[in-house]
């Protein structure tokens, strides 16, 4: 059964058609987020170890940063598709980067069985809804303890595809608390884009079958 | 402009490789044009048949034209066909585009192409990963798709086949984590398996009319030394 709602955390905001130049390097830094670049400044590393970094640092101060610590199951979030093994996988990378800071415990454990329709690059009519991912996605079983289980992810757009990730896992582990971090999250008109740093809490509700994100 | 030739790693163009870039990417390039292309707009690549259809050229033309009016560097392999329109499509419309060849720079194939080369060299920019000494082998193609891809910021298949060696420009762009776009003609054929395979794998259906769709897939500038260090 779908989840009616899942809180969720994020660092940044970009708009997918920047009219400036603050949101010029939103967009760029999110494309090099989606192919894990490395970057040289501060130093030689890929952008999901910058990002945990970061947030291990800034973890105080953080609205979402009692979503870490090392009793939490860190999920990456499937991709719409299915995957070769050996390609690229931006949210495992980032939940390893955050095991690597102590952040919590990676497991992998969510997998697509169906490939559905990428929502980012999707007409708005053809996204999937939430049911449609809850329905393409199966659980690996696993040991560990899944008291506390933060969804990992680099970008999130309206959400559907953290209630059908978060709905398969709460069948499984019913007293489990669920929530849902991406890095980014989009802002479809460039005139409600504020800041490109702009760390936040939010909720995702469902309503007539639709997701939507606030804020 | 530059149009002396050079080596130069894959990471001195693209800044530092991951994990994944890696894998496939050739030790070094050799490079023959104006290597500041690589600092001046997104890239992509426009990939397909060497015996296309009249309706594959039309839509070569098309998606270059669009793509060139956006400032994206067309990015493709100077063979026959779809590679030789995209090519010449973005010189007439006095956009920039990239060759990657399958044989040395100094080896010209196909021969009837000998001029656009000699023509992207001067004013565009020619990249090959073999040496001079290099023979050319059939199996230097699909290596040259592969690094295609990754000097691409995404891949188009505009029409191909299904033994096409741009299959493997397709899978590998998928392996790389870039955007890959593929005709919806070509889903829709009943007689090819490989674009429904790659849809399930992640590639984007597009037609001609979805140029927004694709820019919004692409970096706003094509440099791979922006500033993208956080700051809290």
């Amino acid at each position: 059964m779908l989840l009616s709602a899942l809180e969720f955390g994020s660092l940044l905001t970009y708009v997918p058609q920047p009219t400036n130049d603050e949101q010029r390097k939103a967009k760029d830094f999110t494309v090099f987020l989606k192919g894990d670049k490395v970057i040289t400044s501060p130093s030689p590393q890929s952008i999901t170890t910058h990002v945990a970094k970061f947030i291990a640092k800034n973890i105080a101060s953080l609205p979402f940063g009692n979503y870490f610590g090392s009793d939490v199951a860190l999920v990456p979030v499937p991709s719409s598709s299915l995957r070769n093994p050996g390609s690229l996988w931006v949210p495992y990378n980032l939940a390893k980067a955050l095991e690597a800071e102590n952040l919590g415990q990676l497991i992998e454990c969510v997998k697509r069985k169906i490939a559905i329709a990428k929502a980012a690059t999707a007409k708005s009519e053809e996204r999937p809804t939430p049911k449609q991912h809850y329905e393409s996605l199966e659980i690996i079983p696993t040991n560990a303890t899944m008291k506390k289980i933060v969804l990992i992810d680099d970008v999130i757009t309206r959400g559907a595809t953290a209630i059908g990730v978060a709905s398969r896992l709460k069948e499984v582990y019913p007293d489990a608390d669920i929530k849902h971090f991406a890095v980014v999250r989009t802002i479809s008109k460039p005139e409600n884009f504020v800041k490109f740093n702009q760390p936040c809490i939010g909720k995702i509700t469902i309503r007539d079958g639709q997701p939507h994100r606030n804020p | 402009m530059d149009s002396k030739e050079s080596i130069k790693k894959p990471e001195e163009l693209l800044g530092p490789l991951n994990e994944v870039e890696r894998k496939f990417a050739p030790e070094k390039l050799f490079l023959k044009g104006n290597l500041q292309l690589f600092e001046e707009g997104p890239r992509v690549a426009i990939v397909g048949s060497r015996n296309p259809s009249e309706q594959g050229r039309k839509d070569t033309i098309e998606l270059v034209k669009n793509l060139v009016h956006h400032k994206v560097i067309i990015v493709s392999g100077l063979a026959k066909g779809i590679d030789t329109v995209a090519h010449k499509t973005a010189i007439s419309e006095k956009g920039n585009t990239i060759a990657v060849l399958g044989t040395p720079l100094n080896n010209y194939y196909p021969a009837e192409n000998k001029e656009l080369q000699q023509m992207i060299s001067k004013d565009n920019l020619v990249i090959s990963q073999f040496p001079k000494e290099c023979p050319i082998q059939k199996m230097n193609f699909p290596l040259r798709n592969r690094t295609m891809a990754l000097l691409s910021h995404a891949t188009v298949i505009v029409e191909a086949g299904e033994t096409s060696g741009t299959i493997h420009q397709g899978w590998e762009a998928l392996r790389l984590g870039r955007p890959l776009f593929i005709m919806n003609k070509l889903i829709e054929d009943t007689k090819l398996s490989w674009p429904k395979k790659m849809v399930n794998y992640g590639a984007i259906p597009i037609s001609t009319a979805d140029i927004a769709r694709m820019l919004e897939a692409l970096p706003a500038n094509g440099s791979s030394l922006i500033d993208v260090a956080l700051r809290a």
